[in-house]
């Protein structure tokens, strides 16, 4: 078994490293005199605090050109969502102004398992199917929303596929209705810009370690003007307004403040950079032959995902063992089973499960994307020298005839 | 602790993993021959397809066989492994290697078996298919 360093990790759409500049911007604060005062104290320890937190808040709005009075410092993505979705959707039920909810059936565990939640509650939430390469369209939107919709969520870009939603457009068809619209920008923040108050969303929900910055931050921005008000989840000493209570904790939010200034600065540069590696890894491995896309043809620059035909995903995965990509299903490979964003597309069960995302990060190079090609195509090659289901694509059977379901929506590679 | 701990490929035993690393009696199956079985078990829908063949020679034993396999890796390993044991026996006696079988001389996990039935099924249609049993 080779060790880590020699492989490529090639999984930022997972986690990314901690860049250098943020670990110094910690590390300065977790030091004996280092800024390590509690935010909400008066005396010169808590303001010099507070306004590093206000600094932060600072760098977060800029990065999703946003009022950084909205910001709410939180644990990560996943309570931002579930602040979002539960506080907005209960706001309005307790205040009998509807019990609506739109979603989709793509969207992260983050955003499906409170609107479960919700549902328990006596709400009723659509989920929308996507177009078959994840898209949920504003038409779409427009065509479920009811007078009684009070909260509209959709992730800017998916996880598993990389596929962007037109945010704007979905913003404009709800410009004129009471609904609130929750955005969670977790992958996009970084990769594409975003412009949570030209494009009317509500609330938006980030997370720190995908941009470079520590685990166990994120932030929930919320529209200050007009006001969106929501329930907590928490209940203690009125921090954050009452909305979020808990004592901040300045290093891990001046980390995240840092990260995101580093990332709006690099945004104009690095997206093409990663846009074009993801090129060069998609023209590599389409030429393998029998390879499905799944998502846009032009995704977010820093997912790429494929399925690999005629090839047994857990044989594909054991070829590729220390290799820093998610199989199987991605995010969803630890159920084992089938992922929901992938069967939402339509792709078939034994095509998903030979899938494989690959996502370059801010320190990949084209010799990173070209040796990680090199081993998935050996990889490949090797076990469709013996499949029977490869000798008959040769033999001139077509995907979706060999898998019985659908794959042609996506787009094929046969040379 | 996380809930659900992603879970590992099956970690095979050294015999089983030297097969799916290096497998034998796969480069390519037998022309069709009336001496020549070949069976098909499995369905790439359900990720494994299998296509096993065996040869019998003019004293009636079988003397070749050959596959190909879409599969997990103890499948493959399985595949492998089992082309090596059929020369020499009988039609008769190749129908005693069941799943169970093979997976207990793989040392195979008792998770992997679902995975060497369509094994199985191609071997004993591979056996059908015989004209001169």
């Amino acid at each position: 078994m080779s060790s880590r360093a020699d492989w490529s990790y090639l999984d930022h759409a997972a986690t990314t490293p901690v860049d250098p500049r943020v670990h110094r911007r910690m590390a300065s604060c977790m030091e004996r005199e280092g800024t390590f005062g509690n935010p909400s104290s008066v005396h010169p320890w808590g303001r010099a605090a507070a306004a590093m937190v206000d600094q932060a808040a600072a760098q977060v709005a800029d990065l999703i050109q946003a009022d950084p009075a909205g910001v709410v410092w939180t644990s990560g993505a996943t309570e931002a969502d579930n602040l979002a979705i539960l506080g907005a959707a209960r706001f309005a039920a307790n205040r009998d102004r509807g019990r609506h909810v739109i979603s989709a059936r793509t969207e992260h565990a983050a955003v499906l398992e409170p609107l479960q939640q919700l549902e328990r509650e006596g709400m009723e939430v659509t989920l929308l199917p996507p177009e078959a390469d994840g898209r949920v369209t504003p038409d779409a939107v427009a065509d479920a929303l009811r007078d009684d919709t009070v909260l509209v969520s959709l992730m800017h870009v998916n996880n598993e596929i990389g596929t962007v939603q037109d945010i704007a457009g979905v913003g404009e068809v709800l410009r004129d209705h009471p609904t609130r619209f929750h955005v969670d920008a977790a992958q996009s923040a970084g990769r594409l810009p975003i412009k949570a108050e030209a494009w009317g969303v509500d609330l938006l929900s980030l997370s720190a370690h995908k941009v470079y910055g520590p685990k166990g931050v994120g932030a929930l921005w919320v529209r200050h003007r007009p006001r969106v008000r929501l329930e907590p989840l928490l209940f203690g000493g009125g921090q954050q307004s009452g909305l979020r209570p808990g004592t901040l904790a300045p290093h891990l939010i001046a980390g995240m403040g840092e990260a995101c200034a580093i990332a709006a600065e690099e945004l104009p540069t690095e997206a093409p950079r990663l846009a074009a590696l993801r090129e060069r890894l998609l023209h590599r491995l389409m030429a393998l032959d029998a390879v499905m896309l799944n998502g846009q043809r032009q995704g977010c620059p820093h997912v790429l995902n494929l399925s690999f035909g005629c090839v047994n995903g857990d044989a594909l995965q054991a070829e590729l063992d220390g290799l820093g990509v998610s199989a199987g299903s991605a995010c969803s490979s630890s159920e084992r089973g089938p992922s929901h964003v992938l069967r939402a597309l339509g792709v078939p069960d034994a095509l998903a499960h030979s899938s494989l995302r690959f996502s370059p990060g801010r320190w990949t190079t084209e010799a990173d994307v070209d040796q990680a090609a090199a081993l998935v195509a050996g990889a490949v090659e090797r076990l469709r020298a013996f499949s029977p289901a490869w000798r008959e694509f040769g033999q001139g059977a077509r995907l979706d005839e060999l898998y019985g379901g659908n794959p042609g929506h996506a787009q094929e590679s046969k040379a | 602790m996380p809930k659900s701990p992603r879970p590992r490929p099956l970690e095979l035993a050294a015999l089983a993993r030297d097969h799916f690393a290096h497998p034998r009696n796969a480069a390519g199956l037998l022309e069709p021959a009336p001496e020549v079985g070949t069976g098909v078990g499995g369905r790439v829908q359900s990720g494994t397809y299998v296509v096993f063949q065996v040869r019998v020679a003019a004293e009636g034993c079988i003397d070749a066989a050959r596959w190909e396999c879409m599969g997990a890796p103890a499948a493959i390993a399985a595949s492998s492994w089992l082309s090596e044991q059929l020369p020499g026996c009988s039609p008769e006696q190749a129908r005693a290697w069941t799943a169970l079988g093979i997976g207990d001389a793989l040392h195979l996990e008792p998770e992997a078996l679902s995975a060497l039935l369509p094994v199985e099924d191609a071997l004993k249609a591979a056996l059908d298919a015989l004209d001169v049993e």
